[in-house]
């Protein structure tokens, strides 16, 4: 097996180097005084002090963390009692509500936030009917600190869930009736055995959540303008229109403030991760414990759940639809009078809108397609493959994970713009695919891995005592045994790069228009319409894409 | 003789499959019983049925004079106050050793004191006041499975659970654990039922044995009863290693009768209604089953096949016109042909 692995090399380096080039660049940028492509630039702390001498960007540090705190606060319990109970109870309907508890990840937060305007802003439909039938408005605010942590809490309930309830599944049942013959009833086996049990999963998704919370940047913007309500990455976003010039140099400071902050958070992540192995160490019978009974209780955490998912999912998408079939609304207007289709119509008559969505459903499928293949060569190549170049691939792939999508497409923008050779290819689908493909590669690589773990070494070694080499035994026996794991990581990679919105926001030119990111830039002229009509587009591409993942059975454990 | 537990009837299917077909037994105070079967027997099926963790379709369960089950009452688990012990022991992995044997006491709001001091005194029954303060994935699968024992104890519960105790230790611990409980058991006058599919485990833990098959209990009696004295071919052949021998019986004399195949023809005990002419099947343990250097009465000749060496003993695989048996000897015998010789009042024939 020790021929000279320098195939497996090359790509480990070539991997690298689309990692550490947008790195490198945020950091060699936030070093100068002035944009890198100005002759005159030279290198200074000097972005750093005007940055840390900002009132706003400590203002908009303070609004991060406390959303930051808040929507973990609010995700991590929910999301343990609805594991608990969707694993353990007889909660009516627990089957089907599985899928659809995991629709608010695959929703573009811009889409979501849109909706909750639609919805809930100063003249939205809810306001409103409270307001007919109840006489005055009601006392909620939705450009408000406060409202982006709920939302945000509530919107990130799903990714606390997968994680407690996956390792609730593999530490089997028996452990709660262990609990029940020795005379405690339901709740307290939840506060006592099921909840404590599943500490590190809670933990990890604690972290994972919180981390989170300092890439939001479609909720902030969207909900955060016209309050003034900055958080870093809405902050970062604005600092172009303050100084009226491409301060590069200011954007690349507030870039790797955010990186310094999320970078220990994906290190503390994967050091959590091995705690939850340690509990699962005496493996259960194959029996199936019998749910555990929750009486009277039993519709009223069914009422809180489909509430739940009313509140996060149903409404803000009922409010994006309602507006992008609508001619005008405000007060004193009629439904009936007003629906129509001129949005969508309008829409074909703008080339760059039909790019958009043309170009996100492209990227979604041929790029998702691309990506997938990307990701798998890599796995594959580094798949029980012991040295130090995998080892070190290993904490490559954490470095997009602490790039939040806002900061990797600037950055890659100036990969573009800094290598001469590589100019043409900015205004072209192929530079979005490449920044999307970095962000989301440990995603990806984890969906690979997990399609390769469930093929155990005696596959490989069988075909390696018959005489088969290593490139026979990948294509012979290990891409046919991981097709189906292959199949549904591209259609998870094409629901998360149809739900991008951020990465491509600096990116954005003729040729690279994707409906996320023409969301952004079209919201800040106004372009309510416009901006209705794409949403409803991304949010039929998300639902047949999900439609697609849950016939094929693909588990979304991310 | 006071009913402590009864079970009367117990059915239970799942979808098409009937697991339990009226099941019925009793037991008193006590005394331990095993329910010795195959898998799908339905022995667990039964065990959780009294457990409370499954219900039977229909059935009774009475414990001390309190129904469990049957009408319209059912009692759930977490009240019937009864002891388990699951066979991956399902120890709480967050809990200390300590905290694990404590729990049901904290659930019954006992005082915290007595609680710590309770919970000790049952790890020093077992022997592991020790490692109280150590986490379950720190202790050896033999102390794992005495800290899950020690937890089902500490409440003093009327009646104790065992799922297939031993089957989780490996062959040397087994051994000592089999005599380890048992004593324990003794000691404490533990009534207690032990579902396992292992029959040694079954003959050496219990003071009466149920043995079941296909959701019906087949036969029920003392370790020795079962053993010495099975009332179906099914019995008979789960007991023990034996040889098998299917033939025809060609005469009948009260309680005995000639069975004969192909080349060979011998007489045994008839333990089953076989008329003359009728096929027959004729069992013998290997344990009764002579190797002899010359002719006698019901005995056949036999040609030696191999022989494998076990340590204790050789397992002798013999030809007999078409069938193989198997004959044990300390030492391993020449290739010359041989006779074996089947004691008439251990061949059974059914």
């Amino acid at each position: 097996m020790e021929r000279p692995a320098w195939g497996r090399v090359l790509i480990v380096l070539v991997t690298g180097l689309a990692i550490l080039a947008p790195l490198g660049i945020v950091l060699y940028q936030s070093l100068l005084d002035a944009p890198f492509f100005q002759p005159s630039a030279k290198l200074s702390l000097d972005a750093f002090r005007f940055v840390f001498a900002d009132s706003d960007f400590h203002r908009a540090m303070g609004s991060t963390l406390i959303v930051a705190f808040g929507m973990t606060a609010l995700a991590v319990p929910l999301g343990g009692v609805l594991a608990f109970l969707v694993v353990r109870t007889d909660m009516p309907g627990r089957r089907w509500l599985e899928p659809a508890l995991l629709i608010p990840i695959f929703l573009s937060p811009v889409v979501i936030a849109f909706g909750y305007v639609v919805a809930l802003g100063p003249v939205g439909f809810v306001t409103m009917s409270w307001r007919d039938a109840f006489g005055s408005a009601p006392g909620w605010n939705i450009y408000s600190l406060a409202s982006v942590t709920v939302i945000a809490g509530l919107t990130h309930i799903p990714h606390v869930y997968l994680y407690t309830s996956s390792t609730l599944r593999a530490l089997g049942g028996d452990l709660e009736e262990a609990a029940r013959i020795s005379g405690a009833g339901t709740a307290r086996i939840a506060f006592t055995i099921s909840l404590p049990m599943v500490r590190p999963a809670l933990l990890y998704s604690g972290v994972l959540v919180f981390f989170l919370g300092f890439e939001l940047f479609g909720l902030p913007l969207i909900l955060g303008d016209p309050g003034g309500l900055l958080v870093l990455s809405t902050y970062l976003y604005k600092l172009t229109n303050r100084l009226g010039v491409p301060s590069y140099q200011l954007m690349a400071v507030v870039a790797v403030v955010i990186m310094a902050i999320a970078f220990p958070l994906v290190w503390l992540q994967r050091r959590l991760v091995g705690a939850t192995e340690r509990y699962v160490s005496v493996r259960s019978k194959g029996t199936r414990a019998q749910p555990l009974r929750m009486g009277a209780w039993r519709w009223a955490a069914v009422a809180l759940v489909l509430a739940w998912l009313g509140a996060t999912v149903l409404l803000p998408v009922a409010g994006v639809l309602l507006r992008a079939f609508v001619r005008s609304w405000g007060e004193g207007v009629r439904l009936r009078d007003v629906l129509t289709l001129d949005h969508f119509r309008e829409l074909l008559e703008y080339p760059n809108l039909v790019r958009g969505v043309v170009n996100t459903f492209l990227i979604g499928t041929v790029g998702g397609a691309l990506a997938v293949a990307c990701y798998a060569t890599i796995a594959l190549a580094t798949h029980r493959w012991k040295s130090a170049w995998a080892r070190a691939l290993d904490y490559l792939v954490m470095v997009p994970r602490g790039m939040p999508g806002l900061i990797a497409g600037l950055a890659f923008f100036w990969v573009f713009l800094f290598v001469k050779p590589l100019a043409p290819l900015r205004s072209t689908p192929v530079s979005l695919w490449i920044a999307y493909s970095v962000v989301w590669l440990a995603y990806g690589m984890r969906l690979i891995s997990s399609a390769l773990l469930q093929v155990g070494p005696e596959m490989q070694e069988a075909a390696l005592t018959v005489g088969a080499s290593r490139s026979r035994i990948t294509r012979d026996v290990t891409l046919p045994l991981i097709k189906f794991g292959l199949l549904g990581s591209w259609l998870l990679v094409f629901l998360i790069f149809v739900r991008e919105y951020s990465t491509g926001v600096y990116l954005l030119a003729p040729g690279t228009e994707v409906i996320g990111s023409l969301i952004v830039s079209l919201w800040a002229t106004g372009a309510i319409d416009t901006v209705s009509a794409l949403s409803v587009i991304n949010v039929l591409l998300v639902g047949l894409g999900l439609a697609a993942a849950l016939r094929l059975g693909v588990r979304v454990n991310e | 003789m006071n009913d402590h537990l009864v079970v009367s009837d117990l059915h239970k299917a799942l979808g098409e499959n009937q697991i339990l077909k009226g099941v019925s037994f009793t037991l008193s105070k006590g005394e331990v019983i095993a329910l010795l079967g195959p898998s799908g027997s339905g022995k667990t099926t039964i065990l959780r049925a009294i457990a409370g963790l499954d219900h039977p379709d229909r059935g009774y369960i009475e414990l001390g004079k309190r129904v469990l089950f049957g009408g319209p009452t059912v009692v759930p688990a977490e009240q019937r106050g009864l002891g388990l012990v699951f066979q991956s022991y399902a120890l709480w992995p967050h809990k200390t050793v300590l905290d694990n044997v404590a729990y049901p006491l904290r659930v019954r709001k006992v005082p915290a004191a007595e609680v710590r001091e309770r919970a000790l005194s049952t790890l020093r029954e077992i022997g592991l006041e020790g490692m109280a303060d150590r986490y379950p994935h720190q202790l050896s699968g033999g102390q794992q499975q005495r800290v899950a024992l020690a937890r089902a104890l500490v409440y003093k519960p009327p009646l104790l659970l065992l799922d297939e105790p031993l089957s989780n230790l490996d062959a040397k611990l087994r051994e000592e654990a089999r005599v380890w409980l048992r004593e324990l058991i003794e000691r404490l006058q533990i009534t207690a039922i032990c579902v396992t599919h292992d029959q040694v485990e079954a003959l050496a833990l219990a003071d009466r044995v149920l043995l079941l098959e296909n959701g019906r209990v087949e036969q029920e009696g003392a370790p020795e009863d079962i053993y010495e004295r099975p009332r179906t071919l099914f019995a008979a052949e789960f007991m023990g290693s034996n040889n098998r021998l299917r033939g025809r019986v060609v005469e009948r004399r009260g309680a005995s009768a000639k069975i004969a195949g192909p080349g060979w023809g011998l007489w045994g005990e008839l333990r089953a209604e076989r008329r003359e002419g009728e096929e027959a099947t004729a069992v013998i343990r290997v344990e009764r089953t002579r190797i002899q250097q010359s002719s006698g009465e019901n005995s056949v000749p036999a040609t030696l096949e191999t022989a494998v060496y076990l340590g204790e003993r050789w397992d002798h695989v013999f030809q007999v016109g078409q069938l193989r048996v198997h004959a044990w000897a300390p030492a391993a015998i020449a290739a010359e042909p041989v006779f074996l010789y089947f004691p008439s009042d251990a061949l059974w024939i059914f």
